[in-house]
C-alpha cells in the first residue's frame, strides 16, 4: 500500500498530536497539552488545523464538576495518519534501497 | 535542521510510549467490572421480569459510570473493541459475561437450584480481573513495537 504524505500532520505537533489519539479512541485536551509541553493556546491552534481539515473532533461533555474537553480523530484523521505513515515508511525504505 | 522520515518516525513511536506510560488502569477497574458482571448475572439468573430489566439498567448506568471515571482519572480511553490485536482479550471478557449468564440461567431453570448461580459467580470475577489486565498488558505492548 503507497500512503500519502499529508502537510497538515506533518508539523512536529501535529504529526505528536495524531500519533497520540491514533493510539487511543480518545484523549483529554491537558493530557495533549502535557506530551507537548506547550500553552493552551499553542494547542488549541495545532488541534483548530487539524480540525479545519476535518481529521479531528472535539467535545466539551457536560456534567458535574469541571468540564473536560475531550479530543478525537476521525475516520478521515486516522485515514490520513495511517497513510502519512505509510509515506514516511515508503521514504525510509527508498533511502534503504539507494544505499 | 531539516527533519528526515526517521525523524518523525521517532516523533511518532515517542507519543505511542507516552500513550503506553499514560495506559495504567486503577487496581479496582476490573475488580469493580467483575462484580458488576456478577450481580447483574445472579439478578437475572434468579430474579423475575422486573428484577432483570432493574438489573440490565442498573448495569448500563453503572457501567457508563465506571468508564467516565477511567477516563477522567487517567485522560485517555481505548475502546476495547478497536485495540487492534488486543481486543482478543476484551472479546474474551464479553463471551465470560455471556456463558455466566446463559449457563447460570440455565442452572436455575433447569434444576431450579440457587447455589449454582451462586458458586459461578467468582470464577467470573476473577475471570474478568485475569482478562481485563492481560488486556491492558497487550495494549501496552502493541504501543511500544508497532507504529
Amino acid at each position: 500500500m503507497s500512503g500519502q504524505f499529508d502537510e497538515v500532520i506533518h508539523a512536529p505537533n501535529r504529526l505528536r498530536i495524531c500519533a497520540f489519539l491514533a493510539a487511543t479512541s480518545e484523549a483529554e485536551f491537558a493530557v495533549l497539552r502535557d506530551l507537548l509541553g506547550v500553552a493552551d493556546s499553542v494547542l488549541s491552534k495545532h488541534l483548530k488545523v487539524l480540525q479545519d481539515a476535518g481529521y479531528l473532533t472535539v467535545t466539551k461533555p457536560t456534567g458535574r464538576g469541571r468540564v473536560k474537553t475531550w479530543v478525537k480523530l476521525t475516520p478521515a484523521g486516522r485515514t490520513a495518519y495511517r497513510g502519512h505513515v505509510t509515506a514516511l515508511q515508503g521514504l525510509i525504505e527508498q533511502d534503504r534501497t539507494q544505499i | 535542521m531539516e527533519r528526515n522520515a526517521a525523524d518523525d518516525l521517532t516523533i511518532i513511536a515517542e507519543a505511542r510510549a507516552a500513550v503506553a506510560e499514560r495506559y495504567i488502569t486503577p487496581w479496582w477497574y476490573h475488580p469493580v467490572l467483575g462484580v458488576m458482571i456478577a450481580v447483574y448475572v445472579t439478578a437475572f439468573a434468579l430474579g423475575g421480569t422486573v428484577v432483570k430489566l432493574v438489573a440490565a439498567a442498573v448495569f448500563v448506568l453503572a457501567a457508563t459510570r465506571l468508564a467516565s471515571t477511567y477516563r477522567r482519572i487517567t485522560g485517555v480511553w481505548i475502546n476495547g473493541l478497536e485495540a487492534g490485536r488486543a481486543s482478543r482479550w476484551s472479546k474474551l471478557v464479553g463471551l465470560v459475561m455471556a456463558v455466566d449468564l446463559a449457563g447460570s440461567w440455565g442452572l436455575h431453570f433447569t434444576t431450579g437450584l440457587v447455589w449454582p448461580v451462586l458458586v459461578l459467580q467468582p470464577f467470573a470475577v476473577v475471570a474478568v480481573v485475569l482478562m481485563g489486565r492481560r488486556f491492558d498488558e497487550a495494549v501496552r505492548e502493541q504501543l511500544r513495537s508497532g507504529v
